[in-house]
């Protein structure tokens, strides 16, 4: 191996991960090539996490099963044949969007979870706006404010960061559902029910895209097409709206898919929280149910709802920053 | 004489004083965090006017300072230990990534890519649906949910001592990949270990006090700050102080924990070490 070699500068590796000869091909290709392998490798953890505990018979059946129904279950859902058979055969019912059915309610268990799925887009996707229209201003006050509203502004950022979504919720039912009565502690379907989700779950990127724009701005203050604007006359609202801030959008726009992840997930106890019919709550609600099937369908949605996103937020990152672009190539 | 740095100190302190009342909780408290008492159920504490000791009891009538601080033993037994696991999983990932480069750094770091990009948490609860969730277990899972952090820091910190001097001029006069991996890298990445640690229990703690109070977590009757969270949401009308403790107790957990770790970052930076690996 070589010890020593000429390296890249961070900012060139950035985008990392591409192999040189996967670089040279088109953008697109490459992104494609990216998705499916992901996909693959968590159909293929999926595949091997219900096989984890050595009998997935024994975790269908439950612990009560008698060895006939053991059998009997191991040939209904071919478990019998070899792992490797049983591997291809799962990836081609994936492949056809077969999941088999609920073993709950009959149903195919991806319609099932699909159904599920745009009430949490909705959410996951309104507390993003959310975080940014508030994030933004927020970030802004942080770093250009008067003292007296920076430091108060900036510890309850840190509180926010700090204390975990389901602690927020509940504080948030008791404080506005039970004793002031004002907004819905339960349910869905109706747009009192997304307020209390929204805040809950909007809080943490709040306080993530505030500190973000408040470094960013920080790496440009002393910059000099900043001081140019100014002797040029521009007013200092327009040096920092026009000529400083537009700086963290590519950065607040990466913070905002990497969040995804973190939104899901936050998503997911949210929706339990506030009996929110999302695919999060089905989720865990199958998952107490021991219904397999439909727990598969559901991580597998949400993997590809998150491979789409980044893929998105890829493409929007070099529209909004054409240097990403070059950097990776 | 300097005054002593307040930023550091203060969450140093809460954090001691946290781990040792979980730790002695039951040396200092002779109530049973188990042990039901139906007579005196969802009492008040005693500066309220109840009847429920210093901090109340919850719907079975067991002792909620006895169950908040043996709730903590738990989660901070699987935060702790499960950033630990993490740090050290990263630490070597990272010296791994970072020092071999070439393939074995590019297919590290995009498995740190794509594993970032999941949501940890719906990996982990189809995880527990499966294997259960018994503590180890949870351990476990949690340090594959903190991998990521460590990994990636280590590696730029490696990547960039790669090309310093001394590391090349140790490397030419012989010294064998083991020599400089052990004398020249791993101390300079230590220090940054201890910032990352910090942050990533914060983060672990919040992860699995989210599974316990999904139910999927610390199973009943063991206490955790999460399950009991979860156990007190019912109750939020007639008995706020059931959530209140263990609300309480995992924010100042965190909040010390992301505290200290800002603390540590700023003394690194202070002491020569990049703090922009961190951000």
């Amino acid at each position: 191996m070589t010890t020593v070699d000429a390296r890249p500068p961070a900012a060139a590796r950035r985008q990392g991960g591409a192999s040189p000869r996967l670089s040279r091909l088109p953008f697109p290709v490459r992104l494609l090539a990216r998705m499916a392998f992901t996909l693959l490798g968590l159909l293929t953890l999926l595949f091997f996490l219900v096989r984890l505990k050595g009998d997935p018979a024994g975790v269908l059946a439950g612990p009560s099963a008698t060895p006939d129904q053991l059998d009997a279950i191991r040939a209904a859902y071919g478990l019998d044949r070899p792992l490797f058979v049983q591997y291809l055969e799962f990836l081609g019912d994936t492949a056809r969007l077969d999941f088999g059915e609920s073993i709950l309610s009959g149903e195919a268990a991806l319609g099932s979870v699909l159904g599920a799925l745009p009430a949490t887009l909705l959410l996951i996707a309104i507390t993003m706006i959310v975080s940014v229209v508030v994030g933004v201003p927020a970030g802004l006050a942080l770093h250009h404010g008067p003292r007296f509203v920076r430091a108060p502004l900036g510890g309850l950022l840190t509180l926010a960061q700090a204390v975990p979504t389901f602690v927020i919720g509940v504080g948030l039912i008791s404080l506005l559902a039970v004793q002031l009565g004002l907004l819905p502690a339960f349910g869905s379907g109706t747009v009192e029910s997304l307020v209390m989700p929204t805040i809950t779950l909007a809080l943490f990127p709040i306080a993530r895209t505030a500190r973000m724009i408040d470094a960013e701005l920080d790496l440009v203050d002393e910059q000099d097409f900043l001081r140019t604007a100014a002797a040029k006359g521009a007013s200092r609202r327009r040096v920092v709206w026009r000529h400083a801030l537009p700086n963290a959008f590519p950065a607040v726009t990466a913070a905002l898919v990497v969040e995804l992840s973190y939104l899901i997930s936050g998503a997911v106890v949210v929706e339990v929280l506030y009996a929110y019919d999302g695919i999060g709550k089905r989720l865990v609600d199958a998952i107490f149910a021991r219904d397999y099937p439909v727990v598969q369908a559901a991580v597998f949605v949400i993997g590809v709802v998150v491979v789409l996103v980044n893929v998105f937020g890829d493409a929007l990152l070099r529209v909004l920053d054409p240097r990403t672009g070059r950097a990776a190539a | 004489m300097r005054t002593p740095d307040l930023r550091f100190w203060t969450p140093v302190t809460v954090l001691a004083v946290v781990v040792t009342a979980c730790l002695l909780g039951p040396a200092l408290v002779d109530a049973d965090p188990i042990a039901q008492d139906l007579g005196n159920r969802l009492e008040a504490p005693t500066w309220l006017g109840g009847n429920g000791g210093l901090l109340g009891t919850d719907s079975f009538g067991r002792d909620l300072l006895a169950r908040t601080l043996a709730g903590g033993r738990v989660s901070l037994a699987v935060g702790f230990g499960a950033a630990t696991g993490a740090v050290v999983l990263g630490v070597l990932l990272g010296l791994l990534a970072g020092y071999r480069g070439g393939r074995l750094d590019r297919a590290i770091m995009t498995g740190a890519d794509i594993w970032l990009a999941f949501p940890f948490l719906v990996l982990a609860l189809a995880a527990v649906a499966v294997v259960g969730s018994d503590i180890p277990v949870l351990i476990a899972l949690l340090t594959l949910g903190g991998w990521v952090l460590p990994t990636r820091v280590t590696r730029t910190v490696v990547h960039r001592l790669r090309g310093e001097d001394y590391v090349v001029a140790a490397t030419g006069a012989g010294a064998s990949d083991r020599y400089v991996v052990l004398k020249h890298l791993l101390p300079q990445v230590l220090p940054v270990t201890l910032v990352v640690w910090s942050f990533t229990v914060g983060t672990l703690v919040v992860i699995e006090s989210s599974l316990s109070f999904l139910g999927l977590g610390v199973r009943p009757p063991t206490p955790s700050w999460g399950n009991l969270i979860s156990d007190g949401t019912v109750y939020l009308e007639t008995a706020w102080w059931i959530i209140a403790w263990p609300s309480i107790m995992i924010a100042l957990t965190v909040l010390c924990a992301n505290t200290l770790g800002t603390a540590l970052r700023r003394r690194l930076s202070g002491a020569g070490l990049d703090p922009e690996v961190l951000s």
